[in-house]
């Protein structure tokens, strides 16, 4: 079954964070902020669009839309998209939009090639609570390391232009660690510890070496370097920059490894 | 793991750790716990991790293969290394595992290295008089009035710092700390992902499971205990639409006749006894059992043969004992020409048959019983026998009678219905359909590692808790005459941990800040134009160097203030709070 209602809202707001994207570069264009304001605005409106659609999934499911990778990809681009609006309406920084949305977008791209079928029915294992705790709180944090992933891709543009200050690119930085610093205890507690303590209870053990499983200690082994390389070893700005990036790649990697690994988390397939 | 807020001046140095690297173990403990070492063995264990996960699944290891190619060499040397180093779980070998400890013990002497200092910075407040005053962080105002110094005191009380005050000649200080705790969350991330590898540790070595399958009725003992399970039903839960809602083991938990209790066993919802889990894992098929089998016989086909199979009867119902009698030779199963069935069957009766019941045939003076059923039938050796676990090949073997004496015996297949194979009694029948007897898969686990893992999840959630959650910040402030007659004292304000490292990176808006701080600390604002002076205690410095350092980081002190007048919403925020604090001290 698949709500028709919910993939409207969906697609509606895939566009309106296409138009936000595009008044963003206008923004950089023209120099004008009406501009980035109505990228911002426009931010806003997609995600609460993408609320409503999910809203709808859980309404017609009956279940938190937290189940299929398409719900999932949602919820992360949603989570992107809602941090990029209060990043860029805190710092009045217009290109950062420009830079960041596009990942917005491609992970609504993702999520609308994935099945959006409906599960009424969940399968016995994700008949639990945990699914909430584990899967939000994943989904929050790859969201929170999307952000980051664009600001480091904005830190690694600005730094090349001539006129950017040092203190421009160092907020940039500063960033870039607050949302790896908002991303990294949400994971560890959530895809980890919460999926571990799921999987005692349903598998009859918190960790079986599984792919997903894998990706997720692969991606928080990343993480913890790149924190560890930042506090200890002082790497941050460029080399910061490509980490936040590299890890990003992981993370969606992981994601997509799902389709093509199996395992025990693999409830869904392209066909 | 948790951000630096650490001061950088006065106190930049590392203290040494226990263990100087005068001696080979000194050595090796420097090198385990430095930053470099464990971010290589993290490095190594990502992309082992990475290998493990590519390849894992494609190559057969050598230990899977040096197992089933040399299982009576497996004392020799190079087998039994090559089965016990490299079994054929990537994630289980020596490699992996060497990783994993090299790592473990990486944590554990960056926790020793560093538990002290960490231990101290959560509990103490550090002097301010020891050259924090002199660092980039530090801003100083000369002002005509003394600064109230309970108002200072009254706004760290109120904001829960913890405060430590000193006098030294006519200078005052009071020093803030709060949230120190938060020092502590680095040690106990590391201490908990200890506990963690410990217990994951114990659990893969010492931790037992199988799999007990189970039809109603049977019990299975639960490992190490002197209780088993029984179980009375086991049901698979659908919707309307047929799609799987739940699997229901229901069994009763038994001791020396007594049932404990009764319980049932779903998926995230699992036994507890004794230390042991009892896990609803998986159901299948009873691969030797069923609950009905479905034939069809050709009543016509009986009426014409009706004479020849009479006419048999007596010799298949020989036939039909000594097979059964002898288990079932290959020989003895070889199809007879008589018994081909038809392809069509031109007066078809269904008859279900149930183990245990006989069924009259109607139509035919013959009844017929279950006698065997394997749902993957093979003949191996000249025996049949049970191929797999899956129903692969179902067949159903089924006794003939005529009256009571038997009239033979004969195999159907559900796949191969024109091949029918034993001494039935010539009557054309197809084997149809059949309801298998389900049985439940109950995974009976020990996880004896399983107190270290919960502390360690424990420990290492309250550490990130604090790493991320909490922020040390500290907050000095030292009041001191200037011996200036037109501005007699001079307040200097640190807030450690709010400036970037870099003192060129410092920017206005965290000038902005601690002077909004310094305003409310002393319920009051500094004179002239609230213009502070960055890096106070370098006036008193006489070396050239730091002449020269000082030059650097007011130019770029200077430069930053010109940046980010450009910016409109910082200068905003900037002058929004100099403008809240010149009002509150109008209104005082």
């Amino acid at each position: 079954m698949t709500g028709t209602l919910d993939v409207s809202f969906f697609t509606a707001a895939f566009a309106v964070y296409i138009l936000s994207f595009v008044s963003f570069l206008i923004r950089s264009g023209s120099g004008r902020a009406i501009y980035g304001w109505i990228g911002v605005s426009g931010l806003l409106l997609g995600s609460v669009l993408q609320l409503i659609a999910l809203g709808v999934r859980w309404h017609l499911s009956g279940n938190v839309p937290l189940v299929s990778m398409h719900e999932y990809a949602s919820v992360m681009s949603w989570m992107a998209a809602v941090c990029l609006a209060w990043l860029v309406a805190k710092t009045r920084r217009f290109a950062l939009g420009s830079y960041v949305t596009p990942l917005v977008i491609a992970t609504m791209a993702i999520a609308s090639l994935l099945p959006k079928k409906l599960n009424q029915q969940l399968v016995p294992a994700l008949q639990s609570y945990w699914l909430h705790i584990h899967v939000s709180m994943a989904a929050v944090a790859e969201g929170a390391f999307a952000v980051s992933c664009g600001l480091a891709i904005y830190y690694l543009i600005k730094e090349r232009k001539p006129d950017t200050t040092p203190q421009e690119l160092a907020r940039l930085d500063d960033l870039n660690r607050t949302a790896i610093s908002i991303g990294y205890p949400l994971f560890t507690l959530g895809a980890l510890f919460a999926g571990a303590i799921w999987a005692y209870n349903a598998w009859g053990s918190f960790w079986s070496w599984d792919p997903k499983e894998v990706g997720s200690w692969i991606i928080w082994l990343f993480y913890t370097g790149y924190l560890h390389a930042r506090y200890k070893r002082g790497w941050q700005g460029r080399r910061a920059a490509i980490l936040a990036i590299i890890g990003f790649a992981m993370v969606i990697l992981s994601f997509l490894g799902n389709l093509f690994l199996g395992g025990q988390h693999s409830y869904e397939s392209l066909g | 793991m948790a951000p630096d807020s650490r001061p950088k001046t006065g106190a930049g140095t590392r203290p040494p750790g226990p263990l100087a690297p005068k001696n080979p173990v000194g050595a090796v403990y420097e090198l385990l716990s430095d930053t470099s070492f464990a971010l290589f063995v993290i490095i190594a264990l990502a992309l082992a991790s990475i290998l493990g996960i590519v390849i894992g699944d494609q190559i057969p290891f050598r230990g899977e293969m040096a197992r089933l190619r040399y299982p009576d060499r497996t004392g020799e040397p190079l087998i039994w290394f090559l089965i016990n180093v490299v079994p054929e779980h990537p994630f289980r070998c020596l490699l992996f595992r060497a990783l994993l400890a090299l790592l473990s013990l990486s944590l554990l002497a960056c926790v020793i290295k560093r538990w002290r200092g960490h231990w101290r910075q959560a509990l103490t407040i550090a002097d301010p008089l020891t050259g924090a005053f002199d660092g980039p962080q530090a801003l100083a105002w000369r002002t005509a009035r003394e600064p109230d110094r309970a108002a200072a005191e009254g706004f760290l009380r109120k904001r829960w710092f913890a405060m430590r005050r000193g006098e030294k000649a006519e200078a005052w200080f009071v020093a803030g700390s709060r949230f120190g705790i938060a020092r502590l969350g680095s040690v106990l991330s590391h201490v908990g992902f200890l506990l963690l590898v410990i217990g994951g540790l114990v659990m893969a070595s010492s931790g037992t499971s199988g799999i007990a399958w189970l039809s109603a009725g049977e019990s299975a003992w639960i490992t190490g205990t002197d209780a088993h399970i029984e179980l009375t039903d086991f049901r698979i839960e659908t919707t309307p639409d047929g799609q799987i809602a739940d699997y229901v083991s229901s069994v009763r938990l038994v001791r020396d006749g007594t049932v404990l209790r009764s319980a049932e066993i779903e998926v995230n919802e699992p036994l507890r006894y004794r230390g042991r889990s009892v896990y609803q894992s998986s159901y299948r098929a009873d691969p030797m059992r069923v609950r009905s089998a479905t034939l069809v016989y050709d009543l016509s086909g009986a009426r014409d043969e009706a004479g020849h199979g009479a006419t048999e009867a007596g010799q298949a119902a020989t036939e039909g004992s000594q097979a059964a009698d002898s288990g079932h030779t290959a020989e003895q199963m070889m199809p007879r020409p008589h018994e081909l069935t038809r392809d069509d069957f031109s007066n078809p009766v269904t008859v279900m048959l149930r183990p245990g019941d006989r069924v009259a045939l109607a139509g035919t003076p013959y009844s017929a019983e279950i006698d065997t059923f394997l749902a993957d039938f093979r003949v191996e050796a000249g025996t049949f026998r049970l191929g797999s676990m899956e129903p692969r090949n179902p067949a159903v073997r089924v006794r003939f009678y005529e009256g009571e004496e038997p009239a033979g015996a004969s195999w159907y297949f559900l796949f191969h219905p024109e091949m029918p194979v034993g001494s039935g009694p010539g009557l054309p029948v197809r084997f149809v359909d059949y309801d298998p007897f389900v049985q439940t898969g109950l995974e009976i686990a020990t996880h004896p590692g399983s107190a270290w893992v919960w502390a360690g999840f424990v420990v290492m959630t309250l550490g990130v808790m604090l790493s991320f959650l909490l922020r040390h910040e500290r907050l000095w402030l030292r009041v001191r005459p200037t011996g200036d007659p037109g501005a007699p004292w001079e307040l200097a304000v640190v807030h450690a941990g709010a400036t970037p490292r870099d003192p060129a990176l410092a920017s206005q808006p965290w000038e902005a800040a601690t002077t909004g701080l310094a305003a409310q600390l002393l319920g009051q604002w500094p004179p002239q134009d609230g213009r502070p002076v960055r890096w106070p205690g370098l006036a008193q410095r006489t070396s050239a160097n730091a002449a020269q350092q000082a030059a650097r980081v007011n130019s770029a002190h200077e430069a930053a203030r010109v940046n980010d007048a450009r910016e409109t919403p910082t200068t905003k925020d900037a002058h929004q709070i100099r403008e809240q604090s010149r009002a509150r001290v109008r209104k005082s």
